[in-house]
């Protein structure tokens, strides 16, 4: 039989033991636990995150700006791009070719407005294409601003924009009824 | 508090002579009362060990509402029985090895029972079944009350009081056997 010291040290070592395999299945848990944790995470993200966004109203989830959105997207609403708050002084309607000339310019707050709201609603889209200006039939619009103008080409698909060196397009029956709107009104 | 809760109590807030007391009360009573179980005195020994490491390990466990005697040999009982049922299933000892153990235990037991009138009794308690050995241990050897022993065995009071009696009756017919006279 053992002394009682014998006994005694066995029981300790015992504890050791015990602690020291406590530990070894703490870490062992952490080691499963942690990867099983973070797939959890990460399918609740991408399973649930949609799901918010179908349940938030429209409105709410629309960033106010696209630009600064963290969300990627190739559509860029017109509203952001310009601003129309600028008093427009005029638009001048040119075309490149003389055979479909088009020449307008509106001054009337009624006409302008017209065109400005018009091209306010647009929806614009990013674009790989350029505009060559001498390429087919190209539509020039002009808005001139107390110190500024911008320019907007509308060729016979599309309506092109350059804004900061990119160039922005609508869709074909958007440009068609831009295209209608200017002829059916009058040069002032 | 008595039977050693005290001394536990004291190891419990950091006195570590209490757990000496502790085994200086228990040790051998309970290797002895394992035993009754087992039958090999080094099990005994390794289970008693891991019976007093329970105090070591799940501090909170004891409630002090009872004698830290009962709850000592109550746990023993349970390692005993473990350890029967796992090695029943799994029996890894030798039989060159169990011979060797049985000497041990039997040159150990000699010259712990050195009178020859208290071997025969001791030798033919180890006759009995485990319930009767350990009823007869925890009442007569232990000196523990009849509530006690139930409460270490999980039994009744009245299955304890059954067990002694009919304990007493196996041993009185066997040492009759023997020529022992009662």
């Amino acid at each position: 039989m053992k002394s009682k010291e014998q006994f005694k040290s066995s029981i300790y070592k015992k504890r050791d033991l015990y602690y020291a395999e406590q530990h070894r299945k703490c870490l062992q848990f952490m080691k499963i636990a942690t990867p099983v944790a973070a797939c959890f995470i990460l399918a609740f993200t991408i399973f649930m995150t949609p799901l918010r966004n179908m349940l938030i109203p429209v409105d709410e989830a629309t960033p106010e700006n696209h630009l600064e959105s963290s969300l990627p997207t190739d559509e860029v609403s017109s509203d952001v791009i310009d601003d129309f708050s600028i008093p427009v002084l005029s638009i001048e309607i040119n075309t490149n070719t003389e055979d479909e000339g088009i020449y307008r310019l509106f001054r009337t707050t009624e006409k302008i407005n017209s065109i400005i709201s018009y091209i306010d609603d647009l929806i614009f889209f990013e674009s790989q294409d350029m505009v060559d200006e001498n390429d087919g039939t190209v539509i020039t619009i002009t808005v001139n601003y107390p110190d500024s103008e911008k320019n907007y080409y509308l060729r016979d698909d599309a309506l092109f924009r350059n804004e900061s060196g990119d160039w922005k397009t609508i869709s074909k029956a958007q440009a068609d009824r831009l295209k209608q709107l200017i002829e059916s009104l009058e040069s002032d | 508090m008595d039977n050693g809760a005290s001394s536990y109590h004291r190891f419990l807030e950091g006195d570590e002579s209490g757990f000496d007391e502790i085994l200086d009360l228990y040790q051998h009573n309970l290797i002895f009362f394992i035993n009754r179980y087992v039958n090999n005195l080094t099990v005994a020994e390794d289970l008693a060990e891991d019976t007093f490491l329970e105090l070591l390990i799940h501090k909170n466990r004891y409630n002090f509402q009872t004698s830290l005697k009962t709850y000592l040999f109550a746990i023993g009982r349970h390692k005993a029985l473990d350890y029967i049922r796992h090695n029943s299933r799994f029996p890894t000892i030798s039989l060159d090895e169990a011979a060797e153990k049985s000497n041990e235990f039997i040159s150990v037991e000699a010259k712990l029972l050195s009178d020859e009138r208290k071997r025969l009794v001791n030798a033919a308690i180890n006759r009995l079944n485990s319930d009767y050995r350990a009823a007869i241990h925890l009442v007569y050897f232990e000196e523990l009350s009849y509530e006690d022993a139930a409460k270490v065995m999980k039994k009744s009071k009245k299955q304890v009081e059954n067990l002694i009696y009919r304990a007493k009756a196996s041993l009185r017919s066997l040492l009759g056997k023997e020529g022992f006279e009662l």
